[in-house]
């Protein structure tokens, strides 16, 4: 299995002189296609810092990140914009739909701003495998927590990128949602072999993934596997 | 899967390919260049032409006031005059030339002003046009290759793919047609990929299921063989040959038993055994598992406990299969409780999931076997009576669901063992690579 | 949804509110675009006509020419047409008015200011045309198409037939002297003294090619300037560059406000929605994908807004028009009234309001695409860190409690929002001012009017009807006072000798910017140890209805017959309107520097028993400003050169009476002015005075009422196109107000929700959103009053080289503008409030925006 993310010396530093932060101190990892990864750490330590350079929204100080052997920041910004919208799924905590579409519309969105027309009858079946049939043309603001989740996800899953990255997804969920997240995201990783990122700081949650990546401080202080499930 | 709109040409879809848009801009520029060059060189000439005129009038007028001075301050007047408002006069003039040979059809060379006029213009407007439509040709010529370049390098990158088997390098990331042909070849590269790799796992799938069944045939074997020489031997008393008989059938029901369940994992995983879903009530599927193992708990003293909730959970599923399973997680689960212990079958049911879980008060599982539990052939303790295959069976029947079978479990707590499979129907095309 | 360009039309769906705000914004902007233009044109077009009915429309003319000039003239080719006038023989009819007879060709009627009031123009030698007055007192007593027998041109008797009737002017009827117009197409070639009239062909530039026409004949040479400067083509390149750089300003101002507003909508929008941009961002929208989404919703809103602004700004300046028809200005009939619709004016708007949403949007799109999607998505909110280093002026707001405490953290805190809205409240207050100035300034530099030109009527007494040493007032009281009251009359007026009069005229007080270009050079004398200048002043006499009408012009004093008369007052106009013989160039200034209050100093002596300056043999007679008149209310607006007193009738009477050698004769009353109301009809009236000239021997008809209803028209024409359009101004500049504040608080609904919920009263949040109302106001206006002020001092030095004049401060303007903001300013944050108070606090927590 090849390495389908690539990640060496990567650092970032924001501000400067008295205000300098360092956010990320040289991290370097590979993860391999179809893993279900967990990045763990208390808040500050730098997760969600990584997460945003893997996922080219943030240009680096130093350090490279290659995705799918592609080095994402010697691309320019408008063939990383395309990149992110064919290769990558994101996940936020809170805020993820676009307030003024309907839940089939905002997961038609990648699939729409690549110009092409989705296959109606497999976003329906999404949708009805996602159980929000009967929301399919309601707007985010009338839908529960839980059902917002469902609906990223199902976007994620339309446009089947090679790579989710999910921060915080439970972060504003019940156990029962968090839970039913964290299935279909494994589901996700089984059955499309898609490689899924997620950033926690529950220990519940990490426990789930195939491999756990702790940060602190910026660093990178340990990479186990396994756990107590199986 | 998303669907590349097939046939409808818009103007919008045109647009975007970037050298469609660099196309229409030089051509643009180029007809704003144009219309300024003919502006100006319109001037030029109506400008020498102004002059030209203006010189032949002055002559005209010279002439005539030298012969005939009573015109004279009459003559410019008239030779500015538009000559709409006296039609007369006009004709006059044409039957008089026309006499002398000066009408339409006179040759142009007599007309000096525009025998310059047309060879002058002829000569200096096709050189311009001539010049300007060579670089704009040139600039054409370019946008107009671009897209060959970009195609000739992903025939190169696709060739290298196909026969090294590696994903495609630099891809195009844009938008516009090439965009889109660039990314769905890679998708297809990417596809033959693990199609080739799925073929080489059921290869090996199928080696090592040869191989399994070899190797756990081959210990039963060698003693049947060993029985059955011992059967032969006269020396062996009756009662000798009674319980070696006994074990004998033994064996030969657990390398049965064995070889069907091996048969039945290889089966599935190949797709060789259709799971047949139908819409239908978990309990019942519940209750079909449970059935046959109730006097085996009762047996060991082990009490059987259900808990559902009040509504039907309508599931699509393969009921036979899916109790076998089920059925095999209780039968574990039982075997590993203590006496008095308590297994618990629980279903339950979210949004997305349905959720069936079987929980003991057994010793649990240690961690460093957690993650092997489900591999095949793997004994964490002696005290399984299977032959440790009943774990990757139920595995293979629930992920046939497109479900998720976990298993969690604390020393000395017992062990939770949890099928999660999607309530709705399986998740689109999602099974199997080779199918399209 | 067809493509992720849908989503532009979501949004502006969504936020339906904002979207009808920014398109309210779009639609004022063009409004008042397309109003200006129009507004602007219309003015033009009015005073070309007004300029054309005067001064007739041809281009230059030669006086004294001959027939040789005639020929040169004709046969040029750049010419279009030639007029030709000659002088010929003069009739003397009875009542010793004297006839002229002028032989012209067909051109002329359509060059000169001749304007026929009935029948036709002559179409041969033997017929002519003749003022209305003239015809009772032609030989024969023709009617119109009826014949009289004139003197020809060959000295002669000949017989003419009358085919048409010009209409009456006022200056020949007080002359006594006429003009009639005989058609001779061979008047060009014939001998004599010729007066030649030309136009150019059209498409020939008119100001290129005057020089060569002047080089033809220096002396004679004269362009019909006033009608050239307003068709642009002013001989005077100067003129034109000044017209060029005042229009330019103007509309360049008016650019500038129209995407300042569309661009602080915009503006404002966008930054509320960089979350959702930046979410984009992350789906992978490419940067130029998310300026194409701004530019679509800029170009919906466009779409929609441009062409309702056209007929808005239209609709509004015609209703407004209308109104002011209906309300007061009666004008003769609403068809002669022209709203031109110039249909490149509309291009030019749309092409404007296009650009200028554009350039508004750009910045925005850019914005918005190039945040870096971290932010956006990262950011809950956008928290502005406050700079510690710059030394903070404390705000007066911070006084008011906590409410202004709020209010003030809150301007600080949205800074750039808050630069935005008010810079939208200076923008209109700017305008309004600018072009209040404007106006008024062109008003009165262009034509400018008084009372006079409402007098329909005069009637006057030959002096033969007077006998020696008796002053006796033509018409008595009663009978005044019963043609008052005749319906449609406004007023009559008595009409008196003036007297020339020498005024002591303390040397400082003397304006020496006058002297300068005036050239004149007064006689120095001194008395009691002061310096006095000898300036010659004329005086009139006031009798109590005209003191009325003064009222009116007064910067300072009073009229009021009482108080004039308990403080021995007169009223001056010391503002003149002299010429700089080597320029040609006229300004306005006052040429002494009285204030009221001031004793003026007469030296009564006059004429022929004139002092020339000697103190010892002056007749001193010492009067009080009284009041000080800004023009003159009759007669001439401005004189060139010399100053006037306008005295109460007794006080008059007791001036002129202290040289004994005056004659009491002189003081009387030797006729009225009657002027009318305006679309008044003026048959009744016209009746009762020709009765009253009938039966009074030696009375005489002056009646030009059909040249005054003329000239009226223009001068209302003018009053209403100008008042009209600041109505509008001003109207489009409250509602960009309005609409500024209501889009500010909409945008902070969940600001205030929060503070709410934080635990802040209504009442509170009342005083606060209204304190900041006030501040916008206040600031807005001050602002707008510095720049206002700068921009009317800027056109200020733009129009004076075309003619000088002092520059006048705006007081009129700054403060109906600043009132205006202000108050709109306050109540524009009511309604908005009153509308927050009522909404449920968790929905305004909750809204996303």
């Amino acid at each position: 299995m090849n390495s389908i993310i690539g990640v060496d010396k990567l650092s970032k530093t924001y501000g400067k002189d008295s205000t300098k932060v360092e956010a990320l101190r040289e991290v370097s990892f590979d993860v391999a296609q179809g893993e279900f990864v967990a990045i763990v750490g208390s808040s500050g330590s730098g997760k969600s810092t990584l997460l945003h350079m893997l996922g080219g929204l943030d240009h680096p100080t130093s350090g490279t990140v290659h995705i799918d052997g592609e080095n994402l920041y010697a691309l320019k910004e408008r063939e990383r914009a395309v990149f992110r919208r064919r290769k990558i799924g994101f996940i936020f905590q809170s805020f993820n739909l676009i307030p003024v579409l309907s839940v089939e519309e905002n997961i038609q969105l990648p699939l729409l701003l690549d110009h092409r027309q989705p296959d109606k009858e497999y976003i329906r079946d999404l949708i009805h495998t996602l159980g929000l049939d009967d929301r399919r043309r309601h707007l985010p603001s009338e839908l529960s927590g839980g059902q917002q989740q469902r609906v990223a996800i199902g976007r994620a899953l339309a446009y089947r990128p090679a790579i989710v990255l999910a921060d915080e997804p439970t972060g504003n969920l019940d156990s029962a949602n968090s839970r039913e997240v964290m299935e279909l995201l494994k589901l996700a990783v089984r059955q499309y072999h898609q490689t899924v990122i997620v950033i926690s700081h529950d220990m519940n949650i990490a426990a789930e993934a195939d491999r756990v990546l702790r940060m602190q401080d910026g660093r990178l202080v340990s990479d186990t596997r396994g756990g107590n499930r199986a | 899967m998303e669907r590349l709109s097939e046939t409808r040409r818009s103007f919008g879809r045109l647009w975007r390919n970037p050298g469609v848009r660099r196309f229409a801009a030089i051509c643009l520029a180029a007809a704003v260049v144009l219309m300024l060059f003919a502006w100006l060189y319109s001037r030029y000439e109506s400008d020498r032409l102004k002059r030209e005129w203006l010189a032949r009038d002055e002559r005209l007028i010279g002439s005539l006031a030298a012969a005939h001075p009573e015109l004279a301050p009459e003559l410019p007047r008239l030779f500015v005059e538009d000559g709409k408002e006296d039609p007369e006069a006009r004709k006059l003039g044409q039957e008089l030339a026309s006499r002398y040979g000066l009408d339409e059809k006179a040759d142009s060379s007599i007309f000096p002003i525009v025998e310059r006029f047309r060879s002058e213009l002829w000569i200096k407007l096709s050189a311009g046009l001539g010049l300007f439509i060579l670089l704009l040709s040139l600039l054409l010529f370019r946008v107009y290759a671009s897209p060959y370049r970009h195609i000739h390098r992903l025939a190169v990158s696709l060739e290298k793919s196909v026969k090294q088997n590696s994903p495609m390098d630099k891809p195009l990331y844009e938008d516009g047609e090439l965009g889109l042909l660039s990314h769905t070849v890679q998708e297809l590269s990417l596809r033959l990929q693990e199609t080739i790799s799925q073929l080489h796992k059921e290869k090996t799938l199928l080696k090592d299921t040869v191989a399994d069944i070899s190797h756990q045939l081959k210990t039963p074997l060698t003693s049947l063989a060993i029985y059955v020489e011992l059967l032969q031997d006269p020396r062996t008393s009756r009662e000798d040959a009674r319980e070696f008989l006994e074990t004998c059938r033994r064996e030969l029901e657990r390398m049965e038993w064995l070889i069907l369940t091996l048969l039945k994992i290889a089966r599935l995983e190949a797709e060789a055994l259709e799971i047949v879903p139908v819409r239908a009530p978990l309990s019942d599927t519940v209750e079909m598992a449970l059935d046959p193992l109730r006097s085996v708990a009762e047996l060991r003293r082990v009490r059987l406990r259900v808990e559902t909730p009040q509504e039907e959970i309508p599931l699509l599923h393969d009921p036979k299969w899916l109790s076998e399973a089920l059925t095999n997680l209780v039968k574990n689960a039982i075997e590993h409780s203590p006496e008095g212990g308590q297994v618990t079958v629980r279903t339950e049911r979210t949004p997305m999931f349905a959720h069936i879980s079987v929980r003991d008060q057994g010793e649990g599982i240690d961690e460093q076997h957690l993650p092997h539990i489900f591999k095949k052939f793997y004994q964490s303790s002696p005290a399984g009576s299977g032959v440790g295959l009943g774990l990757p069976l139920a595995k293979s029947i629930v992920e046939k669901h497109d479900g998720l079978l976990s298993a969690s479990s604390r020393p000395e707590e017992g062990t939770t063992f949890t099928m999660t499979i999607p309530l709705h129907r399986t998740l689109p095309q999602a099974s199997s690579l080779t199918n399209l | 949804m067809k493509g992720y360009g849908a989503l532009a039309g979501r949004y502006l769906k969504q936020q339906r509110k904002r979207s009808i705000l920014t398109v309210i914004g779009i639609i004022l902007s063009v409004a008042l675009i397309s109003a200006i233009g129009t507004m602007g044109m219309s003015i033009k077009d009015n005073l070309l006509k007004e300029a054309v009915y005067n001064s007739g429309s041809y281009h230059f003319a030669y006086s004294k020419a001959d027939s040789g000039l005639y020929n040169e003239i004709t046969k040029n080719v750049l010419v279009d047409r030639t007029g030709v006038m000659k002088e010929s023989t003069e009739t003397e009819l009875r009542d010793s008015i004297k006839l002229t007879l002028n032989e012209v060709n067909a051109d002329l009627f359509q060059l000169a200011p001749l304007h026929l009031a009935s029948g036709q123009w002559p179409k041969s030698s033997g017929e002519i045309i003749v003022e209305e007055w003239i015809l009772p007192y032609l030989p024969g007593e023709p009617k119109l198409g009826g014949t009289t027998t004139l003197s020809g041109p060959d000295g002669q008797p000949h017989e003419y037939i009358v085919s048409g009737l010009l209409i009456n002017t006022r200056i020949n009827q007080l002359n006594l002297e006429s003009s009639a117009f005989s058609l001779n197409g061979e008047v060009g070639s014939s001998s004599g003294e010729l007066d030649l009239f030309a136009t150019l062909k059209p498409g020939v530039d008119i100001s290129d090619n005057l020089d060569s026409f002047r080089e033809l004949a220096r002396e004679q040479f004269s362009p019909n300037n006033l009608v050239l400067a307003y068709m642009g083509e002013s001989p005077d390149d100067n003129f034109n560059q000044v017209l060029l750089v005042i229009f330019g300003t103007l509309i360049g101002l008016v650019v500038l406000s129209t995407a300042a507003v569309i661009y602080n909508i915009f503006h404002i929008s966008v930054l509320e929605r960089i979350r959702q941009f930046g979410l984009l961002r992350t789906l992978g929208a490419t940067p130029s994908q998310i300026r194409g989404l701004v530019f679509r919703e800029a170009t919906t809103l466009a779409a929609i807004g441009i062409p309702l602004g056209l007929l808005c700004g239209w609709g509004v300046l015609w209703l407004i028009i209308t109104l002011m028809v209906e309300a007061g200005f009666r004008i003769l009939s609403l068809e002669q009234f022209e709203l031109n619709w110039h249909t490149w004016i509309m291009a030019g708007s749309v092409v404007i309001g296009l650009l200028s949403v554009y350039l508004a949007a750009w910045l925005p799109a850019r914005k918005a695409a190039s945040v870096s999607p971290v932010e956006a998505v990262r950011g809950a909110g956008s928290i502005v860190r406050e700079s510690y280093r710059r030394f903070r002026i404390p705000s007066p707001l911070q006084a008011i409690g906590v409410g202004g405490n709020m209010a003030a953290k809150n301007i600080r805190r949205n800074r750039s929002k808050f630069r935005i809205t008010s810079f939208s409240v200076i923008i209109s207050v700017t305008l309004f001012i600018v072009f209040h100035y404007f106006t008024q300034e062109m008003f009165s530099l262009t034509s400018g009017s008084n009372d006079e030109e409402r007098i329909a009527f005069s009637v006057t007494i030959s002096s033969q009807g007077n006998t020696e040493g008796e002053k006796a007032d033509f018409l008595s009281e009663e009978q005044i006072g019963k043609l008052e009251n005749l319906p449609g009359v406004r007023g009559v007026y008595g009409r008196y000798n003036t007297f020339g009069t020498t005024a002591w005229v303390p040397r400082k007080l003397v304006n020496e910017q006058f002297l300068n270009i005036s050239r004149i050079q007064y006689t120095e004398s001194t008395k009691d140890e002061t310096d006095y200048s000898l300036v010659n002043m004329e005086m009139a006499k006031y009798d109590d209805s005209r003191l009325r009408e003064a009222a009116a012009y007064l910067t300072d004093g009073t009229a009021d017959p009482e108080k004039l008369k308990a403080m021995n007052g007169v009223l001056l106009v010391q503002t003149v309107k002299p010429m700089d013989p080597d320029t040609g160039k006229k300004t306005i200034l006052d040429m002494t520097r009285y204030k009221v209050g001031d004793k003026l100093l007469l030296d009564m002596s006059s004429g022929i028993s004139g002092s020339e300056g000697d103190a010892d043999k002056a007749l001193f007679r010492e009067v009080t400003i009284g009041g000080i008149l800004s023009q003159s209310p009759f007669g001439m607006i401005y004189t060139d050169n010399y100053a006037r007193v306008m005295a109460p009738a007794d006080l008059y009477d007791d001036l002129v009476l202290s040289d004994k050698a005056a004659s009491p004769a002189d003081l009387a009353r030797y006729g009225i002015d009657v002027a009318m109301e305006d679309g008044a009809d003026d048959g009744p009236v016209r009746e009762a005075l020709q009765q009253l000239v009938d039966s009074t021997p030696g009375a005489y008809l002056v009646d030009t009422a059909a040249d005054q209803k003329e000239q009226r028209q223009f001068t209302l024409q003018m009053q209403i196109f100008i008042y009209g359009f600041l109505t509008v101004i001003g109207l489009i500049g409250s509602l960009n107000i309005i609409n500024t504040v209501q889009t500010n608080l909409l945008l902070r609904r969940r600001e205030f929700g929060l503070l709410q919920a934080v635990g802040m009263t209504m009442g509170q949040l009342k005083r606060m959103a209204t304190l900041e109302g006030v501040w916008f106001g206040l600031l807005g206006a001050f602002w707008g009053l510095v720049l206002g002020i700068g921009f009317c001092y800027f056109l200020y030095l733009q129009l004076t080289e075309l003619q000088g004049m002092p520059f006048q401060f705006p007081w009129d303007g700054s403060l109906i503008a600043c009132a205006a903001a202000f108050v709109v300013g306050l109540f524009s944050v009511q309604g908005p409030l009153r509308r927050l108070a009522k909404t449920n606090l968790i929905d305004s927590l909750r809204e996303e925006n």
